[in-house]
C-alpha cells in the first residue's frame, strides 16, 4: 500500500472510531491523529500547545495522550516546528504544505519512525478493500490473513465503528460507514446478490462520473467511457430503486422526469456531521447542471464544473428559456432563486449563505471529479486563526474526555490475567 | 546642530519608526549602461521603502544636506529628478540653514507640488514628533552604528565577504527591478556559501540581511500574485505565474529556459527540469502560505533587519519590539528558505529558527495567559496595519518596561 493511502486510511479509521481505541493500534493511531491535526493546522499562525491540545481532544476527537506523538510525527515530517523549554513543547509553528502531498509525507514519516504491526497492516488492507464497496467475508479472506487475525480486526472494526457487519441472503457482508454512509442493509443485499466485486466496480464508476442521468446510462450502456453489460445496468437501476435514498430527479416538458445517479453519500471522514443536508443540496444542483449537459432542449452545457464556478463567482447564471424547469429543484432546495427576465426566460441566482456556498463548492467537486481526501473543519480553522477566545465557544468542553477501549482479544485477556496472577510468586 | 551623518541617522530612525524599511547611501546606477563596471551616478542619502495598502512598495527619497548655502529650490529639483530616476513616490529634503533662516513658504509649496517635503533642520524634530507621535523617533532602538559595523568592520574581518556585504547594504537597494533582485539575492547568497559559518553571530546577521534583501522583491511577488489570483488552489497555476513573473515575462522566461537547457545538455546532463529557483518546491510552499497573510510580507524585510541587528549586538530583546507571532513566523520561514536555497551548512536553519522561536513562544504564551482570569495585561499582539503604525512599538507609548529598550550600540572591538 502506498504511503499516502496508509495516512488517509489511518485518518478514516481514527475518525470513524470516535472515542473508541483498540489496544492493537499504535502507529496507525498516531498517523491518523497526525493527519487530523495537519488538515486543521494548514495556514494557521503559531499556536500554544495547550490550546491545540484542547481543540484536538474536544473538537477533533483525539485522546489527550495522542496529541504529542502526533505533533512529533509532524515535526519529523517537517510540517511543524516545536518551540519550548528543554523537552516541554509550548508552541506549535505550523508549516503544513499546500501542494506537496501531505498524506505521503505523514505516511513516510510514520513508516520511518515506527513500522506498522501485523494487525495494523491487516486493518489498512481491510479498509482499502471496503473503500471500494461492501465486501463479503469470502472476499476478505482472499487478503491472505489468518482467520483468527481477520476475525479480530473485524471485531475491532465493529466495536470501534469503522466496520459495519451485515447479514444478507445468508452471507456476511461488511461495509465501512467511512465511505458509505447511507442504506447499508440495501447495499449489503446488493453485494450478496450481485457479488461484491461487481458492486465495487459499479460504485467506483458512479463515483468517478457523478450525476449521470440513468436514462442516458441505460440508452448508451456506457458510463464515463466504460461499457456496461446487462447485469451492470440492472445493478445501477437497483441502486436507484427500493431500499435506497431516491436519486435527485429533474422534470422537464421536453425530456420528462430523469433521475441522476450519484455515489453513496460519503461518511464522516469526508463530511463534517452537520454537512449532510448541504451535501444533498449539492446533489440537487449537480443534477440540474447534468440535466443541461445531457438532456438540454437547446442550451447544452459543455463545461458543467466551470458553470457552477461561474455561479459562485458571479452570484448568478445567464438567463435562458430552459432555466425554470432545469433549476426548479435548485430553488426547491433553497440554494438559489429563479428570477424571470424577459418572456419565458429566467436566470438562476445563488442565495448567498455560507451553507449554499459550501453546497455549490461541493457540487463543483462532484462535477469535476472525485477527491477522496479528508477535509478540514472550516469553522474550527477560522476560529483558531482568530484566537483562543473564538475557539472557546466551539469546544463542547467536558471535564474529562471519554475513551472507550475496545474489548481485548480473549486470549490476550487470559495472558494478562496469568501475568497478574503470577505477581508476588517466588 | 546635526552633522551629515547625524541627519542621516535621524532620518533613518524616522523611517524605521514608521514601520518602513530603510537603507543608507544607496547608489543610483544607470540602467543599461555601457561601462564594464557601472559607476554610481549619485547616491541617495536615506532610501525609505514603505508598504502601501495595495500591497506594493513605495520608495521615498531622503536627502540630507549640511552645506549652509544650499539652495532649497535647487535641492528640491535635484530630489525631484532623483525621484523620477528611481521611480520614487515622494521625497524628503532636510537642509541646514544659515543662521537658522527659515525656508521660504513658496519654496515649500514648490516642493510640495512635487511631492517633496522640504524641512529645515530645526523643523525636523517637531515634524518627527508629530508623525511619530508623541515622542518622535529619537529613542527608536535601532541605530546606524550596527549597520556601519556590519558594512565596515565585519567586511574587514572577512575580506571574501566584503563585496557581498557592500552589495547587501548598498548596491542591492538600487535595483528597482524586483524580479531581477529576487534572483540576484539568491544568486549572491549562493556565491558566498563557502564562506558562511552559521556558528558565528556576525555571519548569521549577514544571512538575515540577505534574507531582508530577498524579502523586498518577494513581497512584490506576493502582492502581484495576490492581486491576480488571490490564493491559487492549483499548484500549476501558482507555479506558472511565479516563474513568469520572476523571469520578467513569458518571452524572457522561455529564452532563459531554452538557454539553460542547451547549456546543461552541452555539459552532459540529461536533466529535463525547467528553469526555476533553487529549492523550488519549498519556494512555492512558502509563497502559497504567505498568500494567506499577504500584508505580512510587506513587513518581513523590517523584521529581518531587526533580527539581524539583534543577533549582531547579542541583544535578542530587540525582537521584543515585534508583537506579532504570525509576522515573526513568516520572517523566519523566509530566512530559512534563503539559507537552504543558498546551500548554507545544514545547521543554519536551526540557528536561524532559534533567533525567532523564543520570541514567538513568548507572544503565544502571553496571549494565552491574557485570556485566563486574573491574568496581567500585556502588550497587544494585534497585527500592524501597513504604513499606519510603527512596527517597533515606541517606548514612550507604554509604561510597560518590556517596551523600553536601551539604545543598542556595538563595541568597536567586537570580533
Amino acid at each position: 500500500m502506498e504511503q499516502d493511502e496508509v495516512a488517509v486510511r489511518s485518518h478514516d479509521i481514527l475518525v470513524s472510531s470516535g472515542t473508541a481505541r483498540a489496544s492493537e493500534f499504535e502507529t496507525l493511531t498516531t498517523i491518523g491523529a497526525a493527519v487530523r491535526l495537519a488538515l486543521n493546522l494548514r495556514g494557521m499562525p503559531p499556536v500554544e500547545y495547550g490550546l491545540l491540545r484542547e481543540v484536538a481532544v474536544h473538537r477533533l476527537g483525539l485522546q489527550p495522550g495522542e496529541v504529542r506523538p502526533a505533533l512529533e510525527l509532524l515535526a519529523e515530517a517537517e510540517m511543524v516546528d516545536l518551540a519550548g523549554d528543554n523537552s516541554t513543547t509550548k508552541t506549535i509553528l505550523p508549516n503544513i504544505p499546500y501542494f506537496e502531498d501531505l498524506y505521503r509525507k505523514v505516511g513516510e514519516a510514520g513508516a520511518s519512525t515506527q513500522g506498522l504491526n501485523e494487525h495494523e497492516q491487516l486493518t489498512l488492507a481491510v479498509m482499502h478493500r471496503l473503500g471500494q464497496g461492501p465486501t463479503s467475508r469470502n472476499e476478505l479472506t482472499k487478503l491472505g490473513a489468518e482467520d483468527r487475525a481477520l476475525n479480530r480486526i473485524l471485531q475491532i472494526g465493529s466495536d470501534a465503528g469503522f466496520v459495519l457487519p451485515k447479514r444478507a441472503r445468508g452471507h456476511d457482508i461488511y461495509i465501512s460507514p467511512a465511505y458509505f454512509a447511507e442504506d447499508p442493509q440495501a447495499l449489503a443485499d446488493l453485494a450478496a446478490l450481485a457479488g461484491s466485486s461487481r458492486l465495487g466496480r459499479i460504485l467506483s464508476l458512479i463515483k468517478k462520473n457523478q450525476g449521470y442521468p440513468l436514462s442516458i446510462i441505460e440508452e448508451r450502456r456506457d458510463l464515463g467511457g466504460t461499457n456496461l453489460d446487462d447485469k451492470d445496468i440492472l445493478l445501477i437501476k437497483a441502486l436507484a430503486g427500493e431500499g435506497f435514498v431516491p436519486p435527485p430527479s429533474v422534470r422537464t416538458s421536453h425530456s420528462g422526469e430523469n433521475h441522476f445517479m450519484f455515489g453513496p453519500r460519503p461518511g464522516n471522514t469526508r463530511l463534517a456531521p452537520h454537512e449532510g443536508q448541504i451535501f444533498n443540496n449539492a446533489l440537487a444542483l449537480a443534477a440540474a447542471v447534468r440535466q443541461g449537459q445531457f438532456l438540454a432542449r437547446e442550451y447544452k452545457i459543455n463545461y458543467p464544473a466551470a458553470l457552477v464556478r461561474a455561479l459562485l463567482r458571479d452570484g448568478h447564471l445567464g438567463s435562458n428559456s430552459e432555466a425554470i424547469e432545469q433549476y426548479r429543484i435548485v430553488a426547491q432546495h433553497g440554494i438559489g432563486r429563479l428570477v424571470p427576465t424577459t418572456g419565458d426566460r429566467a436566470r438562476l441566482e445563488l442565495i448567498q449563505t455560507p451553507d449554499n456556498i459550501r453546497a455549490a463548492k461541493l457540487a463543483v467537486d462532484l462535477l469535476a471529479g472525485p477527491t477522496d481526501k479528508p477535509t478540514p473543519d472550516e469553522e474550527l480553522v477560522l476560529a483558531m486563526r482568530k484566537g483562543e477566545e473564538y475557539v472557546e465557544p466551539l469546544l463542547a468542553r467536558k471535564s474529562l474526555s471519554e475513551c472507550k477501549i475496545v474489548n481485548a482479544d480473549e486470549e490476550a485477556k487470559h495472558a494478562v490475567d496469568d501475568f497478574l496472577l503470577r505477581r508476588g510468586c517466588a | 546642530m546635526l552633522k551629515d551623518r547625524m541627519q542621516k541617522a535621524a532620518l533613518y530612525r524616522h523611517f524605521r519608526a514608521q514601520g518602513w524599511m530603510a537603507q543608507l547611501e544607496v547608489p543610483v546606477v544607470t540602467e543599461g549602461g555601457v561601462a564594464r563596471k557601472a559607476l554610481p551616478v549619485t547616491d541617495i542619502d536615506v532610501l525609505g521603502i514603505r508598504p502601501s495598502p495595495e500591497l506594493r512598495w513605495r520608495y521615498v527619497i531622503g536627502d540630507c544636506k549640511t552645506k549652509k548655502k544650499e539652495s532649497p529650490v535647487n535641492r528640491v529639483l535635484w530630489a525631484s529628478g532623483l525621484m523620477d530616476a528611481f521611480g520614487a513616490s515622494s521625497g524628503i529634503v532636510i537642509l541646514r540653514r544659515e543662521n537658522t533662516t527659515p525656508i521660504e513658504r513658496d519654496h515649500k509649496l514648490f516642493a510640495d507640488e512635487r511631492r517633496i517635503l522640504l524641512l529645515a533642520e530645526e523643523e525636523f524634530t517637531e515634524y518627527d514628533k508629530a508623525i511619530v507621535y508623541p515622542g518622535g523617533s529619537s529613542e527608536f532602538p535601532e541605530t546606524i552604528d550596527l549597520i556601519e559595523y556590519l558594512r565596515d568592520s565585519v567586511a574587514e574581518a572577512f575580506p571574501r565577504l566584503r563585496e557581498h556585504l557592500r552589495w547587501l547594504l548598498s548596491g542591492a537597494w538600487s535595483n528597482t527591478d524586483h524580479s531581477g533582485l529576487l534572483r540576484n539575492a539568491l544568486g549572491r547568497a549562493r556565491e558566498v556559501r563557502g564562506e558562511i559559518d552559521p556558528r558565528r553571530d556576525d555571519h548569521l546577521a549577514i544571512i538575515l540581511e540577505n534574507a531582508a534583501v530577498f524579502a523586498v522583491p518577494f513581497a512584490t511577488l506576493v502582492g502581484t500574485i495576490f492581486r491576480r489570483h488571490v490564493k491559487p488552489a492549483d499548484r500549476e497555476d501558482l507555479d506558472e505565474a511565479a516563474r513568469i513573473i520572476i523571469w520578467g515575462g513569458r518571452e524572457q522566461y522561455d529564452f532563459y529556459n531554452r538557454m539553460r537547457s542547451e547549456l546543461v545538455q552541452a555539459k552532459g546532463s540529461k536533466s529535463q527540469e525547467p528553469l526555476s529557483l533553487p529549492e523550488w518546491d519549498r519556494f512555492l510552499e512558502l509563497l502559497r502560505s504567505v498568500l494567506e497573510v499577504p500584508t505580512r510580507a510587506f513587513q518581513c524585510p523590517q523584521v529581518l533587519r531587526v533580527a539581524s541587528l539583534a543577533v549582531l549586538s547579542e541583544q535578542r530583546e530587540l525582537l521584543n519590539t515585534i508583537p506579532d507571532s504570525t509576522l515573526l513566523h513568516v520572517a523566519m520561514r523566509i530566512a530559512t528558505y534563503v539559507a537552504r536555497a543558498a546551500g548554507y551548512p545544514a545547521e543554519t536553519s536551526e540557528r536561524l529558527k532559534s533567533v525567532f522561536m523564543t520570541r514567538i513562544g513568548d507572544i503565544v504564551e502571553s496571549s494565552s495567559k491574557r485570556l485566563s482570569p486574573g491574568a496581567e495585561q500585556s502588550p497587544s499582539r494585534g497585527s500592524t496595519a501597513i504604513g499606519d503604525e510603527p512596527l517597533a512599538t515606541h517606548p514612550m507609548k507604554s509604561d510597560d518596561p518590556q517596551m523600553t529598550l536601551p539604545t543598542i550600540s556595538r563595541s568597536a572591538n567586537k570580533s
